[in-house]
């Protein structure tokens, strides 16, 4: 083809720069499950979400269960410490933030705010069950649990002091125990994650 | 229970090229499961001659005293194996009078007669049985010949050749040892009395050539039933209902000695397995116990653990069975039928599920039972499965045929669960290096178009 | 770096000639993707680009699959199983590196051979040929303990018949069998150091690809006339041969592509059907499964290995001569390795003057021969070592070495080659001549 003119070329070039994207393609397609695979697998993302079943927790007592390889945790509340918690004011709160995975970010650290409640439990119950990460927000200790000035917990490792509704009052540690992903399925099974 | 009387005549034929082989008479027994019995019976002797006309004539010279119609009934094409070709060949028909002649199972669910045949050749066999004293009829036939590899199953229900075959015990075995089993030409049929003659048109292919009688006790050949999955082929996917009653049979049945330990349960949930709702993965994995290294106890198990262990120590364990195992070989070591079936590890399964064929034998304190598709022609299990083991939620039909391609291919998945995941991966890869290479083809020969028409050109 | 005249790169831009002046890499790099190639390369000439691509395929997908395996004889097998069920997308890599390996096997088979026909290790090639046989017998050992890693009862027979051949040497076979497998049998300190090894050796692998190259690129390709490039001056040498880039580079990657297709397809419907089922049973050292039979790669030579049984008058002698040193174990064992020295030693084995086997018209059908032997050879391994196989693997060992050892030194006294063409342009413009019209179908420019 002697005569190729202006028009080949531009099919020649059209032809060049689709073989050249198909291959850049391919490469891509080849590239991704290399990058993928370092992703958390199918074993590890089943345990990203546990279920717990609290039916023998009884008010006033607590129930730690390891979740994600931290301590979670889960306590009922008696009517005092929910009445407790109820009355601190905002401003007491080193920490105002709900800092609750189900909420929205900025929520307020109310009692309500922090507790996990049953489905359609209203009053007393939803404020009922308290469910939060027991890692320290200081450096990482687990707190202890019934202990502190505060009714709560208390960190032996720099002492910090947090209420009856998980929030810190006093020590170093700047924020509220985290509340995780968390709901009830049923009256007594507690799903994280 | 299932009770039956059969007639089963046991032909043994000598393939050409063997003279010189004595023949070797065969019995047919009944048996009363579980329980292996010499029958009362007399058996007689049949020349070869008699054989091939043994539709017709046989039952009325052997029925005499059996209230229950048997029949012998030789394949139209096997006839010429059976007799013409080998003189020596002979048949030995026994027949019994047994009252449980008349409690067998099929007949008399099934008003209608059937028939069950196997064969290599031909798809459909129907034997024809009309009865007289006896509503149903149940005909079975089957014909060991030499090198068969495949077996089709045909007939009304294909499990019914296999519900049969535990009860069927050739005493033959035990006078002729296994070597001369591997020759033998079985027929086996339950006619009415007086009836049609029963026909047989399939064989079913379990016999070694003649060679392997010399390498005494080597059963060299299986059999295995090609099974047509419906995960089969480039674009075959799991049928999820299938693996459900899979995973029921595994779970009613199978698990009570086999493990799945490298199975997660969670996986029982997802897209392309069982597909089972969450709620339920949840439910079914609480009915195991696991061993838990934290609590250093047992406890409930959870999705994300995985299936126990087998509980037998020689049970092996099922996650890879289907895998592990070849159903196809050869020929001649060149891996053909491997590459234009499969390599046939779930036919295999279904092979052992349905290949009972009723004998068993002690050895060393424990008993072996024979089963066609094993290699070594004896294998230590018990016959899992008898069919209407489960139940289905469904409705589906549960006889032994259906319930070992549901376990199968239930197996299948256990093995291979991203099968559908990798044949996707594969067709898009293709496709797309298919796309790549159309395109550099064109690219090459655009950019070598001046230097291969230079001197034209010029 | 090629002994043909070409083009050299020039740093044009202030940058180019700061890094050129320290560090010519560019220069390289141009060197070697502007390489005056021989333009008449025929399509046997693809598998060098296939091969590398394997290297990287296996090399990339065996570093992500060591991100998840475990190299212990209690979890190497379940780790496996946690590969193709759990990781993200693991069922393919760990498909793509099984096959892989086969693909990396197949090709480097055509590579070969398509050397022995076209006398590509002839002088000045013999290096290149030495370091390619250096590269065979690495994949062989990278190939075979990466084999034994998936913890199957094939891994574990073929781990311990093969360390066993070590056994057989004479005196110090057993020390060294024992100091290969860490112990008395194969186990877990086994496992451990053929996972190191298997992850140390593809990168020599690739080191001694670099020299393979750099080596044919030194004397510059061979092709099918086995004429070599005119290199008087620049435009000469021009008329014999086109840039590497994009002639061959497009030609190359689109044989690639044809052949990753068909690759793909295997992966993706057929993964299994080149392992062993035994494979996925975990290893058991107190059963042995039926038939232990390697990778079909290795099964040529593994019928070589068994063919020489202590019936035979060969090995009667040997054993005879020696005072029993060679047993017939031993002697397998050496036919084994000597059926690839053999194939090693062949540039100084074939005394003809022509390079090609296209104008040898006697050592054609030899060579055809060769090629149906080494394939009846691969079907013997795979059946069991009984008459008629052990029959047909000893005649089939004994053309193998016949081939090296006598007809190809022979050959080359006895036959009357034909005429090669004077140039490859000559060769070239004889297939794309106008009037002959060529032997490849054009496609035009679509208009």
């Amino acid at each position: 083809m002697s005569h190729a003119d202006d028009h080949a070329g531009t099919r020649r070039d059209f032809l060049y720069y689709a073989t050249a994207g198909a291959g850049a393609v391919v490469t891509g397609a080849a590239v991704w499950p290399l990058v993928n695979q370092m992703n958390p697998s199918a074993d590890v993302q089943a345990l990203s979400s546990i279920r717990v079943d609290v039916s023998g927790v009884e008010p006033g007592t607590q129930l730690t269960v390891k979740w994600l390889g931290k301590p979670v945790f889960i306590r009922r509340r008696t009517p005092e410490e929910i009445e407790m918690a109820r009355g601190v004011p905002m401003s007491d709160l080193p920490d105002p933030n709900a800092r609750n995975a189900n909420l929205p970010e900025g929520a307020e650290a109310t009692d309500p705010n922090r507790a996990l409640s049953p489905e359609g439990a209203e009053g007393e119950a939803a404020e009922e069950w308290l469910v939060m990460m027991g890692v320290c927000t200081h450096l990482g200790c687990v707190p202890l649990g019934e202990a502190g000035d505060f009714g709560g917990w208390f960190c032996p490792c720099h002492g910090s002091h947090y209420d009856t509704a998980g929030r810190i009052r006093r020590g170093p540690a700047p924020e509220n125990l985290p509340v995780p992903v968390a709901r009830f399925d049923g009256e007594s099974e507690i799903v994280l994650g | 229970m299932i009770r039956k009387t059969t007639l089963s005549v046991s032909a043994l034929a000598l393939l050409i090229g063997l003279g010189g082989l004595p023949a070797v008479a065969q019995q047919a027994t009944t048996t009363d499961e579980p329980r292996t019995e010499i029958p009362p019976a007399a058996a007689t002797e049949a020349p070869a001659a008699e054989a091939e006309t043994t539709t017709e004539d046989a039952p009325a010279a052997t029925i005499e005293e059996a209230p229950a119609a048997e029949a012998e009934a030789t394949t139209e094409d096997a006839p010429a194996a059976t007799t013409e070709e080998a003189p020596a060949a002979e048949a030995e028909a026994t027949t019994e009078e047994a009252p449980a002649a008349e409690a067998e199972a099929t007949t008399e669910e099934a008003p209608a007669a059937e028939a069950e045949a196997t064969t290599e050749e031909a798809p459909a066999a129907e034997a024809e049985a009309t009865t007289e004293e006896e509503p149903a009829a149940d005909a079975e036939a089957t014909t060991g010949q030499e090198t068969g590899d495949s077996v089709v199953t045909a007939g009304e229900e294909p499990s019914a050749e296999a519900e049969d075959g535990p009860d069927a015990i050739d005493a033959a075995g035990e006078e002729v040892g296994p070597a001369a089993e591997e020759n033998t030409v079985e027929t086996e049929a339950v006619a009415p009395e007086a009836g049609e003659a029963a026909e047989a048109e399939h064989t079913e292919i379990e016999g070694d050539t003649a060679e392997e009688e010399h390498a005494a006790g080597g059963h060299g050949e299986t059999h295995t039933t090609d099974v047509d999955f419906s995960f089969e082929g480039p674009f075959g996917a799991y049928d999820q209902f299938q693996l459900q009653r899979g995973l029921q049979i595994y779970t009613e049945v199978c698990s009570a000695c086999h493990g799945l330990r490298y199975v997660p349960i969670r996986t029982i949930g997802d897209e392309g397995g069982p597909g089972m709702p969450e709620d339920q993965v949840r439910a079914y994995a609480a009915n195991f116990e696991v061993y838990d290294d934290e609590l250093e106890d047992f406890r409930p198990a959870t999705p994300g653990d995985h299936f126990p262990g087998s509980a037998l120590e020689n049970a092996p364990d099922l996650s890879l069975m289907a895998k592990a195992r070849a159903g196809f070989h050869g020929p001649y070591g060149l891996g053909i039928n491997q590459f234009v079936n499969g390599i046939g590890g779930p036919e295999h399964i279904y092979s052992i599920l349905t290949g009972y064929t009723g004998r068993t034998r002690e050895q060393a304190g424990t008993t072996f039972y024979e089963n066609t598709a094993f290699d070594g022609g004896w294998i230590a299990m018990a016959p899992p499965l008898a069919g209407e083991d489960v139940e289905f939620a469904d409705g589906h039909a549960n006889d032994l045929s259906h319930e070992a391609e549901d376990v199968a291919a239930f197996l299948m998945w256990a093995a291979e669960p991203k099968m559908m995941a990798r044949k996707q991966a594969g067709f898009t890869g293709v496709i797309f290096l298919g796309i790549l290479a159309v395109l550099l083809y064109l690219t090459n020969k655009r950019i070598w178009y001046p230097h291969k028409h230079r001197t034209k050109r010029d | 770096m090629s002994g043909i005249p070409h083009d050299h790169y020039e740093p044009k831009t202030g940058g180019e000639k700061w890094l050129h002046a320290r560090l010519p890499v560019l220069g390289l790099l141009y060197d070697t993707l502007f390489i005056p190639t021989p333009k008449n390369l025929n399509w046997m000439w693809i598998w060098g680009i296939v091969l590398a691509f394997c290297l990287v395929l296996q090399i990339a997908t065996g570093i992500v699959l060591v991100m998840h395996y475990t190299p212990h004889v209690d979890y190497a097998f379940a780790s496996v199983e946690h590969i193709v069920r759990d990781v993200n997308g693991g069922h393919m890599l760990r498909y793509l590196h099984a096959n892989g390996a086969s693909l990396f096997f197949f090709a480097v088979y055509i590579h070969i051979f398509r050397g022995l026909y076209y006398g590509s290790y002839k002088a000045p090639r013999e290096v290149t040929w030495i370091v390619g046989m250096l590269i065979y017998l690495l994949m062989m050992a990278t190939g075979f303990m990466g084999y034994v890693l998936p913890w199957g009862q094939m891994s574990f027979w073929g781990a311990t018949v093969i360390t066993g051949l070590f056994g057989a040497i004479p005196l110090i076979g057993e020390p060294i069998q024992t100091w290969l497998l860490g112990g008395p049998a194969v186990d877990n300190a086994t496992l451990n150091r053929f996972f190191s090894l298997h992850y140390l050796l593809p990168f020599v692998i690739a080191g001694l690809v670099i020299v393979h190259i750099w080596a044919f690129h030194s004397t510059g390709n061979n092709n099918p006339t086995g004429v070599e490039v005119r290199r008087g001056s620049k435009a000469e040498a021009e008329k014999d041969t086109l840039p590497f880039w994009p002639y061959f580079v497009i030609k190359d990657l689109f044989g690639l592509a044809v052949v990753l297709l068909i690759f793909f397809a295997v992966v993706g419907f057929m993964p299994n059907y080149l392992g062993h089922p035994d494979n996925y049973i975990e290893a058991n050292p107190l059963a042995t499964p039926a038939h232990i039979v390697p990778e079909w790669y290795f099964l040529p030579f593994y019928a070589i290995l068994r063919a020489f049984t202590a019936d035979v008058w060969v090995v009667m002698f040997a054993s005879w001569i020696t005072g029993g040193i060679i047993t017939a174990k031993f002697f397998g064992v050496l036919a084994m390795f000597g059926a690839i020295a053999v194939m090693a030693l062949v540039p100084w084995l074939d005394t003809s003057s022509v390079r090609s086997g296209r104008y040898r018209p006697m050592f054609k059908w030899w060579f055809a021969l060769l090629v149906v032997d080494f394939i009846v050879l691969m079907w013997c391994g795979a059946m069991p070592a009984e008459p008629p196989y052990s029959t047909i693997s000893l005649i089939g060992a004994t053309y193998w070495f016949a081939y090296f050892l006598v007809i190809l030194p022979l050959l080359g006294v006895i036959e009357k080659p034909k005429a090669p063409p004077a140039t490859i342009e000559e060769d070239f413009d004889a297939h794309y001549a106008p009037h002959t019209g060529g032997t490849e179908t054009i496609v035009k420019p679509a208009e």
